[in-house]
C-alpha cells in the first residue's frame, strides 16, 4: 500500500530543493555585491528641496551633508566645497579645478550614513550681482593607495550672489 | 648692557614662540597620521570580515574632534583605540575562521534538508498515518 502519493512526494522534494538552494545562496553570497557611495546636499532642515537661491557675499549658509556608504568596509570621506560657475563644474572622472574652500570629513560605517548640518561660507567678494555654483565633491581615502581619491560623485547648488543689503 | 638684555629677551621669546608653534604643528600632523593609520588598520580588518562597528564609532568621535581641532581631548581615545585595534588584529584570523566555519556549516545544514526530506518524510508520514489510526479496528463483512 502506497500511502504517500508519489507525485505529491516529488512536488515536496522539488520544493525543498528549491528552498535549500535559495537558502545556501543567501548564506554564501557576500553581503554587499554592488559597492557604492552616495552624496546628497539637503536644506537647512536636512530635507530635500527648498534650497536657498539667493546668497550674500560673506554670509554662512546652513545646509546638511548626507554621505552613505555601501562598501564592505568603513569609509573615511571628505566633502570638498568649492565655488565655481558653469565652466568649472566637475565631471564623474575629474574634480573641479576651482579652489577648495572648506573640507568636511566624515567616518561612515558599513551600510550606514552620516547626515551633518554644516556651515557653508560664501567667500565671493564680488560687488555685482552674479550667478555662482556651490560645488560639493565626494572624496574617499583609498586604503591601498594611502591617498585621497575623487569618487566622481558631486552635487551642486546654483545660487545668485547679490550685494548685501545696507541696513 | 641694556641692549644685550633686550636682545637676549627677544631671542628667548622668539625661541619659545618657534618651539611652541613647532610643537603644535608636529602634534597636529602626528595625530592626523595616527588617525589615518588607525583608519587603514580598521578598514583592513573590516575587509577581512571582522566586525569593527564599535571601533568605527570611536573613530568617528575622534574624527569629529579632529575637525573641531580639539587635539588634547582625543589623545586618550586614540591610544585606547590603538590598543583595541591591536587586540582585534591578533584575534582576526581566528575570528574570520570561526565565521567562515559557521557559514559553511549553516550552508551544509540547509543543503542537507532535501536529502533528509527524501529519506525520512515517507517514514514519518507512515508513522503518523498509523498512529492516527491506531484505535481503528477492522470489520469483516461476509458477502454471500
Amino acid at each position: 500500500m502506497n500511502i504517500l502519493d508519489e507525485e505529491v512526494f516529488a512536488v515536496i522534494i522539488a520544493l525543498t530543493i528549491i528552498g535549500s538552494v535559495i537558502g545556501v545562496v543567501q548564506v554564501l553570497r557576500p553581503e554587499i555585491t554592488e559597492p557604492f557611495v552616495a552624496l546628497s546636499i539637503l536644506n537647512q532642515d536636512c530635507k530635500l528641496g527648498d534650497y536657498p537661491r539667493i546668497v550674500y557675499p560673506g554670509m554662512n549658509l546652513t545646509l546638511c551633508i548626507y554621505v552613505y556608504n555601501h562598501k564592505p568596509y568603513p569609509i573615511l570621506a571628505q566633502v570638498r566645497y568649492k565655488i565655481g560657475d558653469a565652466k568649472s563644474l566637475p565631471s564623474n572622472t575629474s574634480p573641479s579645478f576651482a579652489q577648495t574652500i572648506r573640507i568636511y570629513q566624515f567616518v561612515v560605517n558599513i551600510e550606514n550614513n552620516v547626515t551633518r548640518k554644516v556651515s557653508i561660507p560664501i567667500t565671493i567678494t564680488s560687488s555685482q550681482n552674479k550667478n555662482a555654483t556651490l560645488i560639493f565633491e565626494l572624496w574617499i581615502f583609498d586604503v591601498d593607495k594611502r591617498d585621497w581619491v575623487y569618487t566622481g560623485i558631486w552635487n551642486s547648488l546654483h545660487v545668485q550672489v547679490v550685494r548685501a543689503p545696507i541696513p | 648692557m641694556t641692549r644685550a638684555r633686550l636682545f637676549t629677551a627677544v631671542l628667548a621669546i622668539a625661541i619659545v614662540t618657534v618651539f611652541m608653534y613647532a610643537t603644535v604643528i608636529v602634534g597636529d600632523d602626528a595625530t592626523n597620521e595616527k588617525f589615518i593609520d588607525l583608519y587603514i588598520r580598521i578598514a583592513k580588518l573590516a575587509k577581512e570580515g571582522v566586525n569593527v562597528s564599535h571601533l568605527v564609532e570611536k573613530l568617528a568621535v575622534v574624527n569629529d574632534a579632529l575637525q573641531k581641532n580639539e587635539l588634547t581631548s582625543i589623545n586618550n581615545t586614540l591610544s585606547s583605540l590603538e590598543v583595541e585595534v591591536l587586540l582585534l588584529e591578533e584575534r582576526a584570523s581566528s575570528i574570520v575562521f570561526m565565521q567562515n566555519l559557521f557559514k559553511i556549516l549553516t550552508a551544509v545544514f540547509i543543503a542537507s534538508i532535501p536529502v533528509f526530506t527524501y529519506l525520512f518524510l515517507p517514514r514519518a508520514y507512515l508513522y503518523l498515518w498509523y498512529r492516527a489510526r491506531r484505535r481503528w479496528y477492522i470489520r469483516y463483512e461476509h458477502s454471500r
